[in-house]
């Protein structure tokens, strides 16, 4: 569990240096990789008070 | 006092705040868009400006927990010496592990939207939701039920950069099409509620 926040965003020089297609086609492996692999979600706990989202 | 800190910490012309707008009744009408709490919504206004006031013309930030049960500060961070990043100490994590429905609030300098690292901080430790208070008025609101890819989440802002936005509207964009994909809630809370 990281012990920090960090709101720098660095991208990473390969990605960088792809093309737009290059970058989507990398983007499509990920996501069907992050679709397998997807864990069961956490139930947060929750108080009675409604955000407004 | 704002004087003394600007010296202190050098100051950045960029993240100086507009006095006039953050004690404005307009800022303050954000808050209530927050929550169907009042009192609650009314804590994170004076939070908000309390950090604002604080970290006005510098690259630091402030953050807050607060028990929602309580409405209760429970701890804070408002001497941070790293730019643009908030590092737990060993007494914030013992708080944190001892609390339930905690929200959190911090500052982001450069006026950014959630970062990667909030959302997926609001995730791992199961706070209810995430306030942040943007040196130029914006406020947004997370939460998180799933963690973020993060290589995924710059691979599409770096799609958005290629496709000529600049890095705060790549980042917009980029947390809108994560909640198409992930369990994660994000949005700015407008003066009109407005998305």
């Amino acid at each position: 569990m990281a012990a920090y926040e960090n709101d720098v965003l660095i991208i990473p020089e390969k990605y960088k240096a792809m093309s737009v297609s290059e970058l989507k086609n990398e983007e499509q492996k990920l996501w069907k990789k992050i679709k397998s692999s997807r864990s069961r979600q956490k139930k947060k706990r929750k108080t009675a008070i409604n955000f407004y989202f | 006092m704002r004087e003394l800190e600007e010296q202190r910490n050098g100051r950045n012309k960029n993240t100086i705040i507009d006095y006039k707008y953050i004690n404005s009744n307009r800022f303050r009408k954000r808050f209530d868009l927050i929550s169907n709490n009042k009192k609650l919504n009314k804590l994170l206004y004076k939070t908000a400006k309390k950090m604002l006031l604080h970290r006005s013309g510098t690259e630091y930030e402030d953050m807050y927990w607060i028990d929602l049960k309580k409405f209760k500060i429970v701890c804070k961070i408002t001497d941070s010496k790293y730019k643009k990043k908030i590092l737990y100490t060993s007494a914030i994590k013992k708080i944190i592990k001892n609390s339930e429905n905690l929200l959190t609030i911090h500052t982001h300098p450069d006026s950014f939207p959630p970062s990667i690292d909030d959302i997926n901080s609001n995730y791992d430790h199961n706070y209810e939701i995430g306030i942040i208070a943007c040196h130029d008025g914006r406020v947004y609101m997370y939460s998180a039920e799933e963690r973020i890819n993060a290589n995924y989440y710059k691979m599409i802002v770096e799609g958005y950069l290629k496709n000529g936005y600049n890095e705060d509207t790549a980042q917009v964009e980029a947390l809108k099409e994560m909640q198409k994909n992930f369990l994660i809630h994000f949005k700015e809370v407008t003066e009109d509620g407005r998305i």
